[in-house]
C-alpha cells in the first residue's frame, strides 16, 4: 500500500513538463548499460535496478516519506518567510531613494557572506536545531527576492504609475494595482532563483546539521557506505525540483505574466 | 472660473548630458473653457509634452500656475485624465478592468462600474472585447481603451498627449473621426497636444501654436469649420485647406515669434581657452551621440541671414532627415564652422571645397563665401556643432 503523498492524481502526471521523460530515458539507459558492463565495482557504482529496490524499502520503512516531508516542510516554511521579508523590502528599496542608500549596503554587504559561512556560528547560537536551519533557509532566499522585487518596481513604465494616479488611485491602491502586478516578472525570477538556491542551501544544512531529511539521509548513507541510498537522495533532489517547477512556478508564470502578455511562453 | 486657467507657465530643467539648464517651456499664458476642444501644436521638442504634463500634475512647473475651475493643481488626480501617446493600459487588466479602473478608485461596487465601463467601451466600439487582454489588441484598439478608460472617469479636463502617434495611418483617421464624433456627442473638456498640423484642425475648436524650444505661444487661431467633422468632407474643403496652409505659414514664419526666432548657437566652449583638466573628458557630441544610440540627432542648428533651421540625421544611417528648408538658395554667407574635431591639413584642404578658409582656432573654422546650398553639405562631410553667420559670431582672434 502506497503512502498517502504518492498517490499523484492522473491529471497531475499528464502535466506537459513531465512528458519530457525523453532525455531522462536515454540517461537511465547510459546508466544501466555503465553498471552493467561493471567498470566501476558494482557496490561503488549500483545500478537503476538497485536504486529502485532501495527506494521502495525505504519508502515501505517509511523513513524516506518522513525525511521527504521534513526537508519539503523547512523549505516551504523557510521560502514563504523569506518572500513575506524579501517582497516588501524589495519594493521599499526600489521606490524609496533613502531606504535604497540605507540598505542597499547592507544587502551587498550580507549577500557576499554566503549561507555556509553563517553555520558555524549559527550551531552555537541554536545548536543543530531547526532554528538553525530555517535561518539558513530563509537568509538565502531573502536575497534574490530583494534584488529582483527592487528591479521589477523599477522596471514598472512612469506612464503606468502616472495613468492610475490621474485616474484618482491614492498611493496604497497604485502599490498594489500597479506596481505589484508590474513587478511579478521580476518577483517570479526571484521567487524561481531564491527557492533554488534555498533548495542548495538546505541539503547543505541538512547534512551538517543532521537530523533528518534528504541532505542527512544521503550524509549518513556515508557511514554504512551505501552508495544506493546517495544515488537515490541526488535523484530526488533533482526530481523534488522538477515537481516545483512543474506544479508551482509555471502555473504561476502561466496564469499571471504569461496571460498578461509581460512575456512570452517557451516555445 | 470655469475650465482651464495657465498663467506665465514655465519650466526650466536641467540636462544632465549637457550639463546646461534647458528652458522647455517660457511663459505660457492660455485658458480653455468648459467644453472646449484646445489643440496644441509645435515642433517636436519644443516643450508641448512639458506643458501637458504639468497640466496632469507629473512635475511640477519653475514658474506661474495653473487652475482648473478654480483649484491650483499641485499633482496628478482624477479630475484630469491623460491619454497616453503609449497608451499606458494596466496589463494585467482586461479591457473591462482597465475601463472600470478610476470607477473602483472612487469606491463604486462591482456590478455599477462595470455598466459605466461597459457604456464607454461601446461608445468607443469594443463591444466584445471586454474580457480581452490589452497586448491581445491592435494599437488601434489600445488607444480606444486609453479613451475610454478616461471618459469612464468623466474628468473635468481630458488631456491627450498625442494619442494617435503610434498607430498607423489609416487607423489614425478613424480615430480622429470617432474622437471628433464622441467630442460633438458629450462635449467633453479636451487639451490635445500634436505635431500634426492636419490632426490639430481637424478635431479641434481652437489651436494653440507654440515656437521652438523654448516653447511660447506664437499664434491662437480658430477653428470655425461647422461639425459633425469627417475626413471625406473636409479633405476637399477649401476652408479646410486653407486653415491648414495658414497653421503651416505660423509654424514656420519667424515674424509671428514675439522676439526673432534665434537661438544662442553655444559657440565659446572651443573658443575659450582650452582647460587642460578637461581634455580627457569626451567631447560634447560625442557625449550627445552616445547618449541617443539609434535615436533621430538634431546635429546642426544654423542661423544663416536672421533665419534659423536646423539638420537632422539619424544615428545609425546618417542620413539627413530633415532638412532646413528656409535657407535661400542664392548668395554667400561667412559661417564659423564648429567641427568635432580639430581642423588639420586634411580637413583645411577638404573646407576649401566650400569656401575660403580665413582663421582656424581649437575647432572652429572660419569659412567665407560659402554658397547657400553648400551649407548643407558642409554639415553633412563634417558633423559639425553648430554653423553660425560670421556676423553673429565671436570673431577669432587673428
Amino acid at each position: 500500500m502506497k503512502p498517502p503523498f504518492l498517490r499523484i492524481p492522473r491529471r497531475l502526471l499528464a502535466h506537459p513538463a513531465l512528458q519530457g521523460g525523453g532525455p531522462f530515458l536515454l540517461l537511465i539507459v547510459a546508466w544501466a548499460l555503465v553498471a552493467e558492463l561493471e567498470v566501476y565495482p558494482r557496490a561503488f557504482f549500483p545500478g537503476p535496478g538497485e536504486v529502485a529496490s532501495a527506494f521502495s524499502a525505504l519508502v515501505y520503512k517509511g523513513i524516506l516519506p518522513t525525511y521527504l516531508q521534513d526537508s519539503v516542510t523547512r523549505l516551504v516554511v523557510g521560502a514563504a518567510a523569506g518572500t513575506a521579508v524579501g517582497i516588501p523590502l524589495g519594493f521599499l528599496i526600489g521606490l524609496h531613494p533613502a531606504s535604497y542608500r540605507f540598505f542597499w549596503p547592507l544587502v551587498l554587504f550580507f549577500q557576499a557572506i554566503g549561507d555556509i559561512a553563517w553555520l558555524p556560528i549559527l550551531l552555537i547560537w541554536f545548536g543543530f536545531t531547526l532554528t538553525t536551519v530555517t535561518f539558513v533557509l530563509v537568509y538565502t532566499v531573502i536575497f534574490p527576492m530583494i534584488f529582483n522585487t527592487a528591479l521589477g518596481v523599477r522596471s514598472v513604465p512612469v506612464e503606468m504609475i502616472r495613468a492610475a494616479q490621474s485616474l484618482g488611485a491614492p498611493p496604497v491602491r497604485v502599490l498594489w494595482e500597479v506596481l505589484l502586478p508590474g513587478a511579478l516578472p521580476n518577483i517570479i525570477t526571484g521567487l524561481r532563483n531564491g527557492l533554488g538556491y534555498g533548495w542548495r542551501a538546505l541539503i547543505a544544512a541538512e547534512i551538517i546539521v543532521g537530523t533528518s531529511g534528504i541532505g542527512f539521509m544521503m550524509f549518513d548513507a556515508r557511514r554504512s557506505g551505501s552508495v544506493v541510498e546517495m544515488i537515490l537522495g541526488m535523484i530526488l533532489l533533482g526530481l523534488l525540483w522538477y515537481a516545483v517547477d512543474a506544479w508551482v512556478l509555471r502555473p504561476l508564470e502561466q496564469a499571471t505574466v504569461e496571460r498578461w502578455g509581460l512575456v512570452r511562453p517557451p516555445s | 472660473m470655469e475650465g482651464l486657467t495657465i498663467r506665465n507657465l514655465t519650466k526650466i530643467y536641467y540636462d544632465p548630458y549637457t550639463g546646461q539648464h534647458v528652458v522647455a517651456v517660457e511663459d505660457v499664458s492660455l485658458t480653455i473653457g468648459p467644453g472646449e476642444f484646445v489643440a496644441i501644436l509645435g515642433p517636436s521638442g519644443c516643450g508641448k509634452t512639458t506643458l501637458l504634463n504639468m497640466v496632469a500634475g507629473f512635475v511640477p512647473p519653475t514658474r506661474g500656475e495653473i487652475l482648473l475651475n478654480g483649484r491650483r493643481i499641485t499633482g496628478p488626480g482624477p479630475d484630469r485624465g491623460v491619454v497616453f501617446q503609449s497608451f499606458a493600459l494596466f496589463p494585467w487588466k482586461t479591457v473591462l478592468e482597465n475601463v472600470a479602473f478610476g470607477l473602483k478608485m472612487r469606491g463604486l461596487p462591482r456590478a455599477e462600474r462595470e455598466r459605466i465601463a461597459r457604456e464607454y467601451i461601446a461608445l468607443v466600439g469594443l463591444e466584445g472585447f471586454e474580457h480581452r487582454y490589452p497586448h491581445e489588441l491592435s494599437g488601434g484598439m489600445q488607444q480606444r481603451v486609453g479613451v475610454a478608460r478616461v471618459l469612464a472617469n468623466n474628468p473635468e479636463l481630458m488631456l491627450m498627449d498625442e494619442p494617435f502617434a503610434s498607430v498607423d495611418a489609416q487607423t489614425r483617421m478613424t480615430l480622429q473621426e470617432e474622437l471628433a464624433r464622441i467630442w460633438e456627442l458629450r462635449h467633453p473638456t479636451i487639451l490635445f497636444v500634436t505635431h500634426d498640423v492636419e490632426e490639430a484642425v481637424f478635431l479641434s475648436n481652437r489651436v494653440v501654436i507654440l515656437t521652438h524650444r523654448p516653447g511660447r505661444v506664437r499664434a491662437t487661431l480658430d477653428i470655425p469649420l461647422p461639425r459633425p467633422r469627417r475626413w471625406r468632407d473636409l479633405l476637399e474643403d477649401s476652408t479646410y485647406k486653407a486653415l491648414v496652409a495658414h497653421v503651416f505659414d505660423l509654424l514656420r514664419s519667424p515674424q509671428e515669434s514675439p522676439r526673432p526666432l534665434r537661438e544662442p548657437v553655444s559657440v565659446p566652449q572651443a573658443l575659450s581657452p582650452p582647460s587642460r583638466a578637461a581634455e580627457p573628458q569626451k567631447s560634447w557630441w560625442r557625449r550627445f551621440l552616445e547618449s541617443r544610440p539609434g535615436r533621430i540627432l538634431l546635429l546642426a542648428i544654423l542661423t544663416v541671414g536672421g533665419w534659423q533651421g536646423w539638420l537632422e540625421y539619424q544615428a545609425r544611417t546618417k542620413m539627413p532627415v530633415f532638412l532646413e528648408h528656409h535657407l535661400s538658395p542664392r548668395g554667400t554667407v561667412d559661417l564659423l564652422v564648429q567641427l568635432p574635431f580639430p581642423p588639420e591639413r586634411f580637413h583645411i584642404l577638404m573646407l576649401q571645397r566650400f569656401g575660403r578658409v580665413s582663421g582656424t582656432q581649437e575647432h572652429a573654422v572660419e569659412l567665407r563665401s560659402v554658397p547657400l546650398p553648400r551649407v548643407r553639405e558642409i554639415a553633412r562631410f563634417y558633423w559639425v556643432r553648430s554653423l553660425t553667420p560670421l556676423s553673429d559670431a565671436p570673431r577669432l582672434p587673428p
